[in-house]
């Protein structure tokens, strides 16, 4: 048997490694948490449409800089109106994309025309902000089919979810994980 | 120098507490964990309609006589039938009242109705949902008529000496019944030869009402207009714009509902911004009955009728209420003993 000579390992040394396996541990647990499925328990936040309110203040006390919130779309329930309430402001000048006649602050609402006399409004999920100002619109006049979600690739899913706490209207509730969103069916 | 020093340590410290204590006050000042101070958005992302409530005063010809409760949870639909009696659909029933809104029965339904009419007779015709059932004068159904379509939904029932006019608001299709059921003719499906450019229903509501002058008018909410059209299915006449101000109809889809007055001026009823007006039946806005500040705003839709006296009668199914209103200038006409089954 060999006689092995063990060095004695620096204190620095040590710690330099322990910060690295600390490191790739932390990168690698996270993003086995993100990618594994949830435990069938487990629950999440998510908005239920029928309380929401539209008030805006999901987009503005989300602790992310950009809001979780944003809106979606129920395309079975959706007019496809040439006039929509989400798409427009509420006197628009004409009915064109024009940026006075649209309604959305960010564009992230796009508009395309599908034939006489039905258009098909489509969100652009990097664009939007879940400010909630085309939900408003719709629900006031329309179907409701445009609503707001919390979109779960990018929810961190606090346990103290500072827009429910902001929330005037009691609409966000914790949901099963393996369900994640709450959306709209026609009746 | 040593008291020096420590009179610093002190002072420095006591600088420290105090700022502490400012910026705790501040922070606390301006949490807000519930919300109430708003979104802190700017006006661009409000969604702003108070410019387009308010109403000439000069327009508001009409004033609210009476209003009463409907005793439903949900009522949908409003019809007037003989002796101005009032039949309110809801819920599972039909609640019925005198002119002036005492109670005066209910009938049970097997289901949720979504529009009635009710003949001089007393025959009730109810849209379930995609079908209609008829009732005779003692509340015992005597038919169940057959879904035009899979996708039938049926948003009004008008009775006239012809027959029986239905809105399949999910067919987007205005049918022409015989008093038994038998089908006649579809009336406005969209059709290139006959320069008619089909219904657009773009929410749940289509509306008919016999005009004056033997024209069915017929709302064509997705293109903001009423149509007039013969029972042959000619369209003869068809007017109304979308406009964010009173003289057109706002919103995606307006009107909702009409109903005929007795000299043959339409009673249009909007939803979204909720409005109530009369229009010349050439479509010139006569007046406006009441607005969305009297009215509010939201999505419902609020059925229209009116009673051979010409009171115009709106159905809120926010409050529940049936809303009795008379030209303003007018005040306790005498009843009429003939009836009218407008709605």
């Amino acid at each position: 048997m060999a006689d092995h000579e063990t060095k004695p390992i620096p204190r620095r040394g040590f710690m330099r490694a322990a910060a690295r396996a600390a490191c790739a541990l932390g990168i690698g647990g996270g993003a086995a948490y993100l990618i594994a499925p949830r435990a069938p328990g487990e629950r999440v936040w998510q908005i239920d449409p029928s309380k929401c309110i539209a008030c805006g203040n999901c987009a503005t006390y989300c602790v992310l800089r950009e809001s979780a919130v944003k809106c979606v779309h129920s395309f079975p329930m959706c007019g496809y109106c040439e006039l929509c309430t989400g798409f427009f402001n509420p006197a628009p000048n004409d009915l064109t994309t024009a940026a006075e006649n649209v309604l959305c602050p960010t564009g992230a609402i796009v508009r395309r025309f599908v034939e006489d006399p039905y258009f098909e409004y489509t969100i652009d999920k990097r664009l939007c902000i879940g400010c909630g100002k085309c939900v408003k619109g719709c629900t006031m006049f329309g179907n409701s089919s445009l609503y707001l979600q919390a979109m779960h690739d990018r929810c961190l899913n606090c346990n103290q979810c500072s827009i429910a706490a902001a929330c005037p209207s009691e609409a966000w509730v914790r949901v099963p994980a393996a369900a994640p969103y709450l959306w709209k069916k026609v009746t | 120098m040593m008291a020096r020093g420590a009179f610093s340590a002190r002072a420095a410290a006591g600088i420290v507490v105090f700022v502490a204590i400012v910026a705790a006050v501040i922070a606390i000042a301006l949490h807000d964990p519930t919300g109430e101070r708003g979104n802190r958005l700017g006006k661009d992302f409000a969604y702003e309609t108070k410019d387009l409530r308010p109403i000439a005063p000069a327009l508001l010809r009409y004033a609210e006589r009476a209003a009463f409760d409907t005793r439903l949870a949900a009522p949908r639909a409003l019809a007037v039938g003989a002796d101005d009696r009032l039949y309110v659909a809801g819920d599972r029933a039909i609640a019925m009242f005198t002119p002036h809104g005492t109670p005066a029965g209910s009938r049970a339904l097997d289901g949720e109705p979504t529009c009635l009419a009710v003949t001089s007779g007393g025959v009730s015709y109810v849209g379930m949902s995609n079908h209609v059932e008829v009732f005779d004068a003692a509340g015992t159904r005597t038919a169940a008529w057959a879904p035009h379509g899979e996708q039938s939904y049926v948003t009004a029932v008008v009775a006239i000496p012809e027959g029986i006019v239905v809105a399949d608001a999910g067919e987007r299709i205005v049918l022409l019944y015989g008093k038994d059921g038998t089908l006649v003719r579809p009336i406005g499906g969209r059709d290139p030869e006959r320069n008619v450019p089909g219904f657009v229903v773009p929410s749940p509501f289509l509306d008919a009402a016999m005009g004056k002058d033997g024209l069915l008018r017929v709302t064509n909410p997705g293109r903001h207009k009423v149509e007039a059209y013969s029972l042959e299915g000619d369209l003869c006449l068809a007017w109304g714009a979308a406009k964010a101000t009173v003289e057109g109809f706002c919103g995606c889809c307006n009107p909702v509902h009409i109903a005929v007055l007795p000299d043959g001026a339409i009673v249009t009823s909007e939803k979204g911004l909720v409005t109530v007006k009369v229009c010349e039946p050439d479509g010139a806005l006569r007046c406006v009955v009441a607005g969305p500040d009297r009215l509010g705003e939201n999505a419902l839709g609020y059925d229209v009728a009116v009673d051979s006296k010409g009171r115009i009668i709106v159905l809120d199914p926010v409050a529940k209420k049936v809303r009795v209103f008379e030209p303003a200038a007018r005040r306790g006409s005498p009843r009429s003993e003939t009836g009218s089954t407008n709605g």
